[in-house]
């Protein structure tokens, strides 16, 4: 793939130079590759907040003994294990401004008139991270359940002795035992946003304009609509280049934890 | 009093979080059942939801299209992953589980590796390997041999993790009474290790039947997988919506069967593959 990013692949030439930089060079020349960073920037850092928030507060409702839990877990956990790229279409049939459940009936009925969803690009990010969230949460929630599950119940029961009420022992059980699961769980999420495509495609294919354009729909948009596989080689370089930076930040966090 | 109001407010998060990830799904369903898709401007939710005809017509449609094509194309390459990666990995594993040194101890970090590779710029490396330099492309091997990177190393070390906890002493046992040692792999082991087993497959099965990226890029109209054929509806402004929620109704289907059977399973496939 290194190879690919310093070489010139483009649509119908039979050799392929290598042209060192210069791959590089034009993508960082490029509006729209600032604008796809800070696209992803925005992305990742909304989704993980959001989706690891969400399967906290799911888990820790969950992780009581109520009636029905597996048949509430079991509905909460399907759309994860649903092709992405139906889901992403389910998505935007229910946000369609004309047919659609929530753009055409709840909204309105609510008194909220913003016309079509996906057609406004301050609205179509907030779309998209919504059915990120609401897609992976799930996942994110039967990570930290296992975490959770893990803590001896006993802790708990000797802190009410001592006279914790439940949102100490939640500050001083729950979290500190929990930080290595949730540690965990940001490393798999935040890969998971660096990397997103699949509903984003199907959704808005990075509109309206550029507004949802993260940076694997970009260098999808470069490799083949602009048919330049070099430099969208060069932009996938670059994605790993932040993917691992961004673990081996997190990793040392993590050791400190243990 | 104080517990009461912790168990209402309880009920009251699930409820809503069953409402967010159920409404969705049985609106895809109830959908596919709808005779042409109609504007749902200035009508009450009982129309919305009931005040129609239920009709087959959109599952006739496309069934008679090239879905069904693509339809028995996913089959082939989820059901063939699945297999290659039990008739490797479980002999893989089963070795690695009975053998103790620095290299199956460092095994770990790389089999978690392969599962966070960065996918798209691993697509474009994949993509120009399969139409330059091996002639796969458009054939249902190349996705299987993408999907087998993916997840032989996830299956191994489920497997290994759980071969490792099968007491040895059984071994020995059967071993004395004349079995060979793959004797005791088919008749001892893979018996008890019947749990390990189904949940890689149902997770290995997940993973190949919804994967969108590489399918859509490796594949064309010949080997087009139904993830595949679902893309050739974006560019599309009116989407004939009936046709659209029968084939997710059909696609979800075995995820569908798989949670209301196998649940605890596709929990812990998927928990660890994450912690451990």
């Amino acid at each position: 793939m290194i190879y690919l990013s310093i070489s010139q692949w483009k649509a119908f030439l039979l050799d392929h130079p290598l042209v060192g930089v210069t791959n590089f060079v034009n993508l960082f020349s490029l509006a729209n590759f600032y604008n796809s960073l800070r696209v992803s920037a925005e992305f990742v850092a909304l989704t993980v907040t959001f989706s690891i928030l969400f399967g906290l507060v799911l888990s820790l409702t969950l992780n009581q003994n109520l009636r029905g839990t597996n048949v509430f877990r079991a509905i909460i956990i399907l759309p994860f294990t649903i092709a992405p790229i139906i889901t992403g279409f389910t998505w935007r049939y229910l946000f369609d401004s004309n047919q659609g459940l929530v753009g055409a009936f709840i909204l309105p009925s609510l008194g909220i008139h913003i016309g079509s969803i996906l057609g406004n690009p301050l609205n179509a990010l907030i779309a998209v991270v919504f059915v990120d969230v609401w897609t992976k949460a799930p996942f994110m929630f039967l990570i930290i359940l296992a975490g959770l599950q893990g803590i001896s119940p006993s802790l708990y029961r000797a802190a009410k002795i001592d006279g914790a009420g439940a949102l100490s022992s939640f500050r001083h059980i729950t979290l500190p035992l929990l930080r290595k699961v949730l540690i965990i769980a940001v490393i798999l999420k935040v890969i998971d946003s660096v990397n997103a495509f699949d509903q984003i495609y199907v959704m808005t294919r990075g509109g309206p304009g550029n507004a949802t354009q993260v940076l694997g729909i970009h260098g999808y948009l470069i490799a083949f609509s602009s048919s330049d596989i070099g430099q969208a080689s060069a932009l996938g370089v670059i994605m790993v280049i932040i993917s691992v930076v961004a673990i081996t930040f997190l990793i040392r966090v993590y050791n400190k934890a243990t | 009093m104080k517990l009461n109001i912790m168990r209402i407010l309880s009920y009251l998060v699930i409820t809503g979080a069953a409402v967010l990830y159920g409404v969705p799904i049985i609106w895809i369903i109830v959908s596919s059942f709808k005779p042409v898709s109609e504007a749902l401007t200035g009508y009450s939710l009982g129309q919305v939801l009931f005040y129609f005809t239920p009709t087959l017509n959109a599952y006739n449609r496309i069934l008679a299209g090239p879905f069904t094509a693509d339809l028995i194309n996913s089959i082939i390459v989820a059901t063939s992953t699945v297999l290659i990666c039990l008739a490797l990995g479980v002999p893989a594993a089963y070795r690695l589980a009975r053998t103790k040194n620095a290299f199956t101890r460092n095994l770990a970090a790389w089999m978690i590796s392969t599962r966070m590779a960065p996918v798209f710029a691993l697509s474009l490396s994949f993509f120009i390997l399969m139409t330059r330099i091996i002639p796969l492309y458009d054939t249902v091997f190349a996705l299987i041999t993408v999907y087998l990177t993916f997840n032989l190393s996830l299956s191994i070390w489920i497997l290994m993790g759980y071969f490792e906890g099968v007491p040895i002493e059984l071994e020995r046992a059967a071993m004395i009474d004349g079995a060979s040692r793959l004797q005791t792999l088919t008749k001892i082991i893979l018996p008890i290790s019947k749990p390990a087993i189904i949940t890689v497959s149902i997770i290995v099965f997940l993973f190949s039947w919804n994967e969108f990226l590489f399918a859509f890029l490796l594949t064309s109209t010949a080997a087009r997988t139904v993830p595949a054929f679902v893309a050739d509806f974006v560019g599309i402004v009116v989407i004939d919506w009936p046709a659209m929620t029968a084939i997710s109704t059909l696609f979800m289907l075995p995820a569908l069967i798989l949670l209301t059977f196998a649940q605890k399973y596709i929990v812990k496939g998927l928990t660890m593959g994450a912690l451990k």
